[in-house]
């Protein structure tokens, strides 16, 4: 399972700090990570009155993590992953290519990590849900 | 090299980014052409609720918004998967301090 690390712009400029930490918590779970390259702002919340701009931005970023050839973008800014897991099927629509790649939150990566079980009821609140590929890659030995 | 450093390091203390974004956006808002209403009223919307609870309450703040940019039925269908998927709480939580936000609105200027 290849995964890719979408930082957004506040985890690479006003909030450096916490993108140094995930860094660390990255390093500690014995996870590589691979940020994915060349990515541009999710549009943050101009989701609510520009949506189709919205929409034209994280299509082109779930498309470039397609490219790169994940399974899955990890992502540690909530509203990065609203506008990533949220606007894929409206962004199929207008694209005419087809996205279906689960996000992540990384405290989500980590209860998974870490064991947790009960975690179903997270996964069906995302619009692209993660469990199958999480339940591969724990089959595949990664 | 250092010499960037010394720059970033003074700029970082000097620049009041805070003021200045606040500035910028003021001024986009004031040039602004009629398509880009959506985002003013978007934005104004936004600070207007965290004025009146202290927190936002997406549920409410997208009603208000529709309400005042007109765009009633835009995004519609991906509001109502929102809410079934758990993404929008129907009841707001608020916070003691209200009246202490109100002030600080107040204080430096209540939004329109």
């Amino acid at each position: 399972m290849k995964v890719t690390v979408y930082p957004g712009c506040s985890l690479e400029s006003t909030a450096s700090e916490y993108m140094h930490s995930l860094t660390t918590v990255f390093t500690l779970m014995d996870i590589e990570i691979e940020e994915l390259k060349d990515w541009n702002c999710c549009g943050a919340s101009l989701a609510i009155p520009r949506s189709d701009m919205v929409i034209t931005l994280t299509s082109k970023i779930i498309r470039m993590a397609l490219e790169a050839g994940a399974n899955a973008i990890i992502t540690a800014c909530p509203l990065c992953h609203t506008n990533l897991d949220t606007i894929q099927r409206e962004a199929a629509v207008l694209t005419d290519v087809e996205l279906n790649l689960p996000v992540i939150f990384i405290t989500e990566l980590m209860a998974f990590a870490f064991g947790e079980e009960n975690l179903s009821a997270l996964w069906n609140r995302h619009f692209i849900n993660p469990a199958k590929i999480l339940e591969e890659a724990v089959e595949a030995g990664c | 090299m250092l010499g960037m450093f010394y720059l970033h390091h003074t700029l970082s203390q000097r620049y009041r980014y805070c003021r200045s974004n606040g500035r910028l956006r003021q001024t986009a808002y004031e040039e602004s052409s009629i398509s880009e209403r959506p985002v003013e009223v978007f934005h104004r919307v936004f600070l207007k609720e965290i004025e009146r609870s202290g927190r936002i309450h997406e549920l409410s703040m997208i009603a208000r918004y529709k309400l005042l940019s007109g765009q009633l039925l835009k995004d519609g269908a991906m509001g109502i998967k929102m809410l079934f998927k758990g993404k929008l709480k129907l009841v707001p939580t608020g916070i003691k301090g209200k009246k202490e936000i109100k002030k600080l609105f107040k204080d430096t200027g209540s939004v329109q």
